[in-house]
């Protein structure tokens, strides 16, 4: 192991440059060859880092001794993307609104994460909250002029409150029967919009207005680019803090209580822990995010019905969450990146991507239940686990 | 309407949903008792039942034939698609089902679900036309040919058809009761259904059980399709979505495991569900969320269902 | 010398459908006394751990702990008044390191929670760095070679160290009393053998704690208890030192059988 710092964090930066400008030709190159060729470059990396693997692990150790400088240079990277983009990649716009989506979908996985990977809650309405965060925040938009600094936390509270109405009566339930309530509950949500006049029914809401956020309205574009890159920081921001949140909860007595309650839910109750209790204050908090998600994307988009919400989008986070590997928000982010942007390289196959997640899932669980990113054992900090 | 006849139709209405409803249902109790399962895509392979039984009925031109060969074509469309079906199920039982049911329960109701869109999705791809919904062929109408074709009671109109769809329904789940409670082979069913470990070192072949199973599983799956293609003449490639969840709470509140369990719950959730449309407002619109409901409310005081035992979590 | 109890049950049932799996249960455990319990399979042994830590509620009867009455009581109340516990089949999580599966143990003894999670994170550091320290501490009683994998996977680890880990997780927050729920089951002899040092070694460690024994191996009661009670089919049958007990017909009866009678050997 090298001892030159600076070395080091040239090899973590070098890395990060390549994956990020082959995103970028990624985006540029319209033919749907550059998925089958950036599977064959997978591939072949995969047997290159077995191959050489010193010269991997060597790679991927650098990235563990700079964490902080790999997460500062992915930063600046992502703040500087909207404007790189746009001299690269000719579609700029409309990958940046697919960026977008990715990270919206990404706090709504982490939420759903939370839950399910980390606590073991399998909630199978997901969708569900990311609606009631997107309702309340355009209905309150449109009716009440509320400013978009308001909806999209009180969209967050919201499906937070919807959750605990909700799970109150039932957390009680094992696991199995409390999965098939959260779906048949996705199914209730559904049709009651489609029943309920006063959120638009089939129509839904139209016209919910743009953020303005303390008077900067959103609709402007800077810097002569578009005005979606004002949402891109936004949502670029809003993950960030979201990252941090439950990064901090995971490396905490929190993560390690959920986690015991997964995985061994009598002997956590043996060591004193009101399961219970714990497992509802997590549904709180991942509802919370699922609707601070829908409650931006209702906001982003200016429109929402029914058919944004149904079983389909629960399904897909659920996918971003077990591709990526649960309980891991690395994971989610890889997952979420996946399961939105290759899809939309496959525009030829639009049509067959409900089927390719339901094929997907089957094969994760199949195959690799535990996801791409492999099981990091909780340090907590590096200060705890150097030896005495 | 008089009330009486108001009755009579809701009745009627619940049973024959009911009969749909228990023979999707037994399938889910059949699934979770014999390999610990919550088989998701079986909805869908109802559905599978509908398209292939109704491709068979064009292809084989029952609707010209006549006298016996008529009969007999019935009958042969009927057991074909109960055994082309079961088939399907057994495949997708060995492929996707089996191979996740060793974790946990909440594993194989994802994946199954994943399979089950997959199969909806297929289904809506690749057959011709597939999202649109199609009429169901008429099977029976030759065989009233000639009579009033139908009748009166109560002050409700009953054709001759619907009444031998029910008759049919009901002959079917006698002998499944039948098959399952005084057979062998029904035995060493509910042998691997109670103790799968156990069954095994009694001889039991546990893998041909579990196939068994499939195949019955769906191939009643598949006569209900009929039957229900029949009643309502249309048929559409998410009808399975909706059936499944319908099914598995069917099968929950009557006691999963329980296959009396799955009848009970299949008239339980098709009575609600004939209930509501009759008596609230807009309810045939809402009649599903009020049978969720009254799910969710067996889930939480006694998810054991009807007939099912009360299980104490080891500790 | 009169010696305090510190629990106590009263006529404890516990009922399944018509089945006792307890009646007429009355146990008192002392201060710092190395109390036993042993029974054949489905005497009830466990099912009374269960009723004293609140995962099963008794049909009938009541028990104290500290003068207190527990009855009803969920597990997460019983626990934190300085009861813990270990558990026939050994409850780890396999899939968390050694830190954490003891670390768990002191969840009702340590203050931060979320706002420090997220806030406050060099006193949340303190905290676990205190307690990792006393988790070392309890390792090294046990097995030194333990504190080298504090971060490795729990299930990587043989049988008898997952035990000790368990052990260590009943321990680490000085509980008033701790119940050993067979501890040696699946254990070959050596290992049994260790097994008693580690049992002696945790009474050295925890002078003023209580130890509850439920065991198969005799030779670990008589070894290791100061006291027993015997159950069968649910009731207390005898109660004393080790000598008094597998000295008693009845609890010879529960084990062994009726002792054959030798005139109706010959009878016709």
């Amino acid at each position: 192991m090298k001892k030159n710092g600076f070395f080091n964090k040239f090899i973590v930066a070098l890395v990060e440059l390549i994956v990020y400008f082959y995103l970028l030709i990624f985006f540029r190159i319209e033919s749907v060859w550059i998925l089958v060729a950036t599977i064959l470059i997978l591939g072949v990396i995969l047997y290159l880092s077995r191959k050489f693997k010193k010269t991997f692990d060597y790679i991927t150790d650098c990235f563990n001794k700079n964490k902080n400088f790999a997460t500062f240079f992915i930063i600046i990277l992502m703040l500087a993307f909207p404007f790189i983009s746009k001299l690269i990649v000719p579609l700029y716009i409309y990958w940046l609104l697919i960026i977008i989506q990715t990270f919206i979908f990404s706090i709504v996985a982490l939420g759903l994460n939370f839950q399910a990977g980390t606590t073991g809650v399998m909630n199978l309405s997901s969708a569900a909250f990311y609606g009631v965060g997107a309702y309340t925040a355009g209905y309150l938009a449109i009716h009440y002029k509320l400013p978009a600094a308001l909806t999209i936390p009180i969209g967050g509270i919201a499906a937070a409150i919807f959750g605990l109405i909700l799970f109150i009566p039932i957390f009680r339930t094992r696991g199995q029967y409390f999965a098939l309530i959260t779906l048949a509950f996705g199914y209730m949500f559904v049709l009651s919009l489609n029943n309920l006049d006063f959120v638009g029914g089939p129509q839904g809401l139209k016209n919910i207005p743009p953020i303005n956020l303390f008077g900067y309205n959103f609709q402007k574009a800077p810097f002569g680019t578009h005005f979606y890159v004002n949402y891109y920081y936004l949502a670029f921001i809003l993950l960030l803090v979201a990252l941090l949140i439950f990064g901090r909860l995971y490396n905490s007595w929190i993560g390690l209580t959920l986690n015991y309650i997964r995985d061994d839910e009598p002997a956590a109750k043996g060591c004193g822990v009101s399961t219970n209790l714990w497992k509802l204050v997590t549904l709180l908090i991942g509802n919370f995010f699922m609707g601070v998600g829908g409650a931006f994307y209702a906001h982003m988009i200016g429109f929402i019905s029914p058919p944004n919400f149904t079983l389909t989008i629960s399904l897909l986070i659920i996918s971003i969450v077990l591709l990526g590997g649960s309980d891991n928000i690395i994971g989610v982010l890889v997952g979420a990146f996946i399961l939105v942007l290759v899809p939309e390289k496959l525009r030829v196959i639009t049509e067959y991507r409900v089927m390719l997640y339901g094929l997907l899932i089957v094969l994760i669980l199949i195959f690799r239940p535990k996801g791409l990113i492999p099981f990091k054992e909780r340090i907590y900090h590096e200060s705890i686990a150097k030896e005495n | 309407m008089t009330g009486f006849s108001v009755v009579v139709q809701i009745l009627f209405n619940g049973i024959m949903l009911g009969i749909q409803y228990t023979m999707i249902a037994v399938g889910f109790t059949l699934f979770r008792g014999v390999l610990n399962v919550l088989n998701f895509s079986h909805g869908d392979v109802f559905m599978v039942g509908a398209f292939v039984s109704m491709t068979l009925i064009s292809s084989f031109g029952v609707m010209s034939a006549a006298g016996f060969s008529y009969i007999g074509l019935i009958i042969a469309i009927f057991i074909l698609s109960m055994l082309i079906v079961g088939i399907i199920g057994v495949i997708f039982e060995r492929l996707a089902v089996k191979p996740v049911s060793k974790g946990p329960v909440t594993m194989s109701l994802l994946a199954t679900l994943g399979l089950g869109i997959a199969i909806r999705e297929a289904v809506r791809l690749f057959y011709p036309r597939g999202s649109e919904s199609k009429s169901f062929p008429e099977l029976f109408h030759k065989l009233f040919a000639g009579t009033k074709g139908v009748f009166e009671f109560g002050g409700v109109i009953f054709r001759y058809e619907n009444i031998l769809i029910l008759i049919i329904g009901i002959v079917v789940v006698f002998i499944l009761a039948f098959f399952i409670n005084k057979t062998k082979m029904g035995l060493a069913i509910r042998a691997v259904a109670q103790d799968a470990e156990c069954a095994l070192m009694m001889g039991v072949n546990k893998d041909l059980i579990i196939d068994v199973t499939f195949f019955i599983g769906s191939g009643l799956a598949a006569l209900a399709a009929i039957l229900y293609g029949l009643y309502y003449n249309t048929i559409v490639f998410n009808m399975g979505a909706l059936a499944g969840v319908i099914g598995l709470s069917a099968a929950v509140v009557g006691g999963l495991g329980n296959i009396y369990g799955a009848i009970i719950g299949g008239f339980v959730f098709s009575l609600t569900e004939a209930l509501s449309a009759a008596f609230i407002p807009r309810g045939s619109e809402f009649m599903d969320v009020v049978a969720f409901g009254v799910v969710i409310l067996f889930l939480i005081f006694r998810p054991s269902g009807i007939l099912g035992e009360k299980v104490f979590e080891r500790v | 010398m009169e010696k305090n109890v510190i629990l106590y049950s009263e006529d404890i049932e516990m009922r399944f459908g018509g089945l006792y799996a307890l009646k007429n249960v009355n146990i008192k455990i002392y201060e710092n006394e190395i109390l036993g319990m042993i029974g054949p399979n489905g005497s009830g042994k466990t099912t009374f751990f269960n009723v004293i830590t609140g995962f099963y509620k008794p049909t009938g009867g009541n028990f104290y702990f500290l003068g207190e009455k527990l009855t009803g009581k969920e597990p997460y109340e019983i626990m934190v008044r300085g009861l813990s516990r270990t558990y026939q089949t050994s409850r780890v999580c396999f899939d968390l390191t050694v830190l954490d599966n003891i670390l768990i143990g002191t969840h009702f003894v340590q203050k931060s929670r979320y706002f420090d999670a997220l806030l406050n994170r060099k006193k949340l550091y303190k905290e676990i760095e205190y307690y990792k320290e006393k988790a070392v501490h309890l390792l090294k009683i046990f097995n030194p070679d333990l504190v080298n994998k504090l971060f490795v996977r729990v299930g990587s680890l043989p049988f008898i160290d997952r035990r000790r880990v368990e052990i260590s997780r009943a321990m680490i927050s000085e509980p008033k009393l701790i119940l050993l729920d067979e501890p040696s089951a699946g254990m070959n002899a050596d290992e049994t053998k260790e097994l008693m040092d580690d049992i002696g070694k945790v009474r050295s460690e925890m002078k003023n704690a209580t130890i509850f024994i439920i065991e198969h191996d005799m030779k670990v009661i008589s070894t290791v208890t100061e006291r027993v009670y015997a159950l069968n089919f649910g009731q207390v049958i005898a109660e004393g030192t080790y000598e008094e007990v597998s000295n008693d017909i009845d609890v010879k009866e529960a084990y062994f059988g009726k002792e054959l009678d030798n005139e109706n050997r010959f009878a016709a």
